[in-house]
């Protein structure tokens, strides 16, 4: 009896292993079968990686499918798109508020050019999308945006210079009604009709999380934004274009102070009560703040500790007021005619990460503090703008790493011996000038292929020269061909004629 | 310093450590592990082949950072990371779910503990998310319609809402 119940269980278990291996050889033909058959119905040879496998994307999960979808839209197409394709990826995207937080305010409209759709909304509501971003050209159409990108922080942008004074309450009133709307990226034109609808964003909704601002014309900038940052302390970059500042009138007469208060976050009339300041903004990455001076004569020492990008406009004295240990790129525009400590002795200036250096010198420029400093990563320098101070001459940092240098200026290349000297470690250099002087390019090359200051260089691009000259044509010639009137590494010189256009001169690599 | 891993089709795979530490449920599991091979029930030999590939080349590479979503986004897929996701439809798949199971951040950038919302805001900002960004390539301008023949979707939208639809995007198709 016992040996009958043990075989008899040993079968059944056998057996029960067997049909379990049917069943999903069935279920697996008959899945391949479904395959099968949807494969064959739509397979196109012309596209190029179809496989049986192809229906795959439809058993992504919903978070996978997600992640997708955020690639799509984070590459400057529009959600909308996505909604059109099937009920999965319909409710996957307009359930995603993430997809819908890039929203514009807009008074002008865009033009049916490419890269713009036009939707119509709910049967009549007239909706412009640009690349992932919401066009709203109504208070309506607003309103709708916010609806499908709920409590996602947004990416706003304000254009409304236009507005009919009228309408303010229309656009206000879709602010007042929204609940739970947060902005993290912000960029605005402070038009009159801006800097209302600005202070009424500030009242209405979350700014406080903000991590990015960019402001044109800024005529007007709230307290009330200004307060906001501060006490959110998230700000990651800060961008006030320089030019357009400078060439619209100012409405707002404390507009200087304010800009100040949000690079340090402390109110700018007590800054000068402080000796040393942390920026209480410590995730800034990126500061462009070309505008007036800063950090000038009465800054404080101010320290921001991830600070990677500097756009700034002050007189090199006052350097030593700051810390940036992790600056990587530093755009500075001398500008110490307003500086009470012109001409002061400079301390050395240390930046450690620093790799990439861009001077707007002028003529009378003091140039020691360019050699003093300690820039031990430095690869890239480079002077733009109307003149180069030949007197005294710039002499650049001795950093191994230096491997770029650039001149861009109006006027004629003032590069000193000294200048040249000092570019030891260099193995690009571009020079451009608009100097109708010929001889001014003559001596440059010669200054820089007979003594041979840069001996690591292996590339030199120069213009733009006034017109194709024989003698110069024959000296690069001459360069290029023979190993002894050349630096050993060198690969080419490109010249810029302005009558010839570019032309290469080119090493031949088995001389 | 190797291990040993073990895939769902009973293939084991000898890995230099260095290069197994670019997976994060590796990594996780290596110290638990000791000298036993790793399990991957739900990775095969082939596609686990295939990670191990981008593994080898980006083994040097700095270890991604967690990113808050406060950086530049990128879209950029280098040069190499473009051939290697250059395979057949089901092997692009196959990848993507397995960088997603195996935690690849640079491969795959999806944190499955933490809400959507936080969850797409974080691959927003990650530059390696090839998978992704490859099918989010395929699906770029293209019409619903070839968008559904690419990827063998069933257009499943009653007429009711196809007519809806079409309303919507009436303008949209005439650009």
């Amino acid at each position: 009896m016992k040996d009958f119940l043990k075989t008899g269980w040993q079968l059944w278990v056998s057996l029960n292993a067997k049909v379990d291996d049917l069943a999903i050889q069935f279920l697996d033909e008959l899945v391949f079968s479904q395959y099968a058959d949807e494969f064959i119905d739509s397979y196109d040879p012309s596209v190029i990686g179809s496989s049986l496998g192809s229906a795959r994307l439809g058993f992504l999960p919903d978070e996978l499918l997600l992640a997708i979808f955020t690639q799509f839209v984070m590459d400057c197409n529009s959600p909308w798109h996505l909604t059109l394709v099937c009920r999965r990826w319909r409710a996957l995207a307009l359930g995603a508020a993430a997809l819908w937080t890039d929203i514009t305010l807009s008074d002008s409209p865009p033009s049916n050019a490419h890269g713009i759709d036009v939707w119509r909304i709910h049967h009549r509501i007239r909706l412009v999308s640009r690349g992932s971003t919401t066009v709203c050209e109504t208070p309506p159409v607003f309103e709708d945006a916010l609806k499908r990108a709920r409590s996602a922080p947004l990416r706003l942008a304000v254009r409304l210079s236009q507005q009919n004074i009228n309408d303010l309450k229309n656009w206000y009133s879709v602010l007042a009604q929204s609940k739970g709307v947060s902005v993290r990226t912000l960029e605005f034109d402070t038009s009159p009709f801006g800097v209302g609808f600005l202070t009424a964003l500030c009242q209405s909704v979350e700014v406080r999380n903000l991590e990015q601002v960019v402001t044109y014309a800024p005529r007007g900038l709230p307290p009330l934004l200004i307060t906001a940052l501060q006490t959110g302390q998230r700000l990651t970059s800060l961008n006030v274009p320089f030019e357009l500042f400078l060439r619209l009138d100012r409405d707002d007469v404390g507009l200087h102070l304010r800009l100040k208060e949000l690079a340090t976050g402390f109110p700018a009339r007590n800054l000068a009560d402080f000796d040393n300041v942390i920026s209480k903004y410590q995730k800034l990455h990126r500061l462009r703040i070309p505008f007036g001076i800063w950090p000038g004569c009465r800054s404080p020492h101010i320290k921001l500790p991830l600070l990677e990008t500097l756009s700034t406009q002050c007189s090199p004295c006052h350097l030593g007021k700051v810390d940036f240990p992790v600056l990587q790129t530093f755009f500075i525009t001398i500008n110490d005619r307003e500086c009470l400590c012109r001409y002061q002795a400079t301390a050395s200036y240390c930046f450690p990460c620093l790799t990439e250096l861009n001077i707007v010198p002028t003529q009378e420029t003091d140039t020691a503090w360019i050699r003093d400093m300690k820039v031990p990563s430095l690869e890239r320098i480079a002077f733009d703008g109307e003149s180069f101070p030949a007197d005294p001459p710039v002499v650049l940092p001795a950093v191994p790493r230096l491997k770029y240098f650039l001149m861009a200026t109006i006027a004629a290349f003032p590069l000193s011996d000294e200048t040249f000297r000092s570019m030891s470690s260099v193995e690009n250099v571009i020079l451009f000038s608009l100097s109708d002087d010929l001889v001014l390019y003559e001596q440059t090359l010669y200054a820089l292929f007979m003594d041979m200051p840069c001996p690591r260089l292996r590339t030199l691009t120069i213009g733009t020269v006034p017109h194709f000259s024989i003698h110069i044509d024959l000296y690069l010639k001459q360069v290029v061909r023979s190993s002894a009137r050349r630096p050993p590494l060198l690969e080419h010189i490109d010249v810029l004629w302005k009558d010839y256009g570019l032309h290469r001169y080119s090493v031949d690599p088995d001389d | 310093m190797s291990i040993t891993i073990v895939t769902s089709d009973n293939e084991q795979f000898c890995v230099e450590k260095l290069v197994a530490q670019r997976i994060a449920l590796i990594e996780d599991m290596v110290e638990n592990a000791g000298d036993r091979p790793i399990p991957l029930p739900n990775v095969t030999a082939s596609v686990l082949r295939k990670i191990l590939e981008y593994c080898e080349h980006h083994k040097n590479d700095p270890l991604p950072p967690y990113d808050d979503g406060s950086r530049s986004r990128t879209t950029h897929i280098s040069e190499w990371d473009q051939k290697f996701i250059t395979v057949d439809q089901e092997m692009l798949f196959e990848i993507i779910l397995a960088a997603n199971y195996l935690e690849m951040k640079p491969l795959l950038y999806v944190r499955l503990n933490v809400p959507r919302v936080q969850c797409l805001t974080a691959c927003n900002a990650v530059a390696g998310d090839i998978g992704c960004k490859t099918v989010a390539n395929m699906i770029k301008g293209k019409s619903p319609e070839e968008i559904r023949k690419l990827f063998n979707i069933v257009n499943n939208f009653t007429p009711e809402e196809e007519a809806q639809i079409r309303k919507e995007a009436e303008w949209a198709e005439d650009r």
